[in-house]
């Protein structure tokens, strides 16, 4: 007459029951709470507008819940949202463009990670020529000096000190970007690049390992093109005479249009790109 | 008399109603009102859509500055920039819209250069927070990793 046996498998699924609810309560409080970056815009928007009304809240049934967390979310924010915080995201491109214009480099490069939309302005190509032909063109801007591995400088950090503005040896200019071409990948693979020519912003490199291989890079988007082999053989390996010339051509917009690259060998062979 | 105040002096009415009295050569600095002013499409007065009258006086002051020092140096109308445009951030969004759409391009040279002083040695969430209206809780729930690899250095 014992009703205990019978009981317990009972309790164990109340107990479970419970469980199920109180994981389907922290399921929501996470959504809430962990907004991913997505989510974002949307629910700044709504909060802007009107934050208690409660547009998306509502289906579950748990509208009461999902206010109540809203609410201590709004208490734990340490800064309040005005409705012009976020108008800066809603600034015509070209007023973007201006102002990302007249950042230096370093700041640039971190500016990328602020948003989709910034991220997708700044390395487009368009920007980075704009970019570099505002900076050569106008005086009063600092210069970017442009850092790069070279095999005769054997560590990183020896071309850091030279040009860090306490040594005597460098020009007296505080507000300089250093730009180092080579990414982190690259450091890793210990690869060396030799600049051999510049036009337009853009950059020829060779390989030091491999003579044959040709890259192309811009600076500021940091993008490589690595160029095909010249099918023309070279008759001895390591030719010491070897010249190379290279042209970027631009439009009215300064917006790159084709690049030409000559090579020329001692035997006066011209091998074009 | 009127010929002449026609002749030198402009009337601006701003999204609210007011109305500024305005010489021509300041008024023309605004790209938009010149073009309005060459084709004789103005009459006396012009209305200037989309700024109300606190941002118009801000603009008019601006331009005015900018008229009178012409000949004077330049590093006065530096200084005067800089102290022209340290404002707060509703009205320097405001300024920046109304120079945009009004296009007077010192102006707006001289509130970009303010925006990007500000954003210049910020960290990424700094310019998140400030620019983008994200809230700094939602910042530190939303990604541990991706915030980690945002703040590296990037020397």
């Amino acid at each position: 007459m014992d009703p205990r046996p019978y009981l317990l498998p009972f309790l164990f699924l109340f107990l479970f029951l419970f469980l199920f609810l109180f994981l389907c309560l922290f399921l929501t409080l996470c959504s809430q709470l962990a907004s991913m970056p997505s989510r974002f815009s949307s629910s700044l928007r709504r909060r802007n507008t009107n934050p208690d009304d409660g547009a998306g809240a509502g289906k579950n049934g748990d509208r009461q819940i999902t206010l109540f967390f809203r609410s201590i979310k709004r208490t734990l924010t340490l800064n309040k949202v005005s409705s012009t915080n976020s108008q800066f995201d809603h600034l015509s491109d070209g007023i973007l463009q201006e102002i990302l214009l007249r950042l230096p480099l370093k700041s640039l490069f971190k500016c990328k990670c602020v948003s989709k939309n910034w991220f997708s302005r700044i390395s487009d190509p368009f920007f980075s020529r704009l970019y570099v032909s505002r900076k050569l063109n106008s005086p009063s801007l600092p210069p970017f000096r442009i850092l790069y591995r070279y095999v005769y400088v054997s560590h990183f950090p020896q071309i850091l000190n030279r040009l860090s503005p306490d040594s005597p040896r460098v020009y007296p200019s505080h507000n300089f970007s250093v730009l180092s071409l080579s990414t982190f990948r690259e450091y890793q693979q210990d690869d060396q690049y030799k600049i051999l020519a510049s036009s337009n912003g853009l950059f020829l490199f060779c390989s030091l390992k491999s003579r044959l291989l040709y890259y192309v890079s811009d600076p500021v988007t940091k993008q490589w093109v690595c160029l095909p082999k010249p099918n023309t053989p070279l008759r001895h390996r390591h030719r010491v005479f070897v010249n190379e010339g290279f042209i970027a051509l631009s439009d009215h917009n300064n917006l790159i249009t084709s690049y030409r690259v000559v090579r020329l060998s001692g035997t006066l062979g011209s091998h074009r790109i | 008399m009127s010929s002449s105040l026609e002749k030198n002096m402009l009337i601006l009415r701003s999204s609210d109603g007011e109305e500024f009295i305005v010489p021509e050569v300041v008024a023309v600095m605004s790209k938009a009102i010149k073009n309005m002013v060459e084709d004789e499409c103005a009459s006396n007065t012009i209305p200037v859509p989309n700024v109300d009258a606190n941002i118009l006086a801000m603009v008019i002051e601006f331009c005015k500055k900018h008229d009178e020092s012409e000949a004077e140096a330049a590093s006065d109308l530096k200084t005067f920039d800089s102290e022209f445009v340290n404002r707060g951030q509703e009205a320097l969004y405001d300024l920046i819209t109304a120079a945009n759409f009004r296009d007077v391009k010192e102006l707006l040279d001289a509130l970009c250069q303010n925006v990007a002083e500000m954003i210049k040695g910020k960290s990424v969430h700094h310019i998140r927070i400030q620019f983008l209206g994200y809230q700094l809780f939602e910042i530190l729930t939303s990604n541990f990793i991706w915030n980690i690899w945002c703040d590296r250095d990037f020397d």
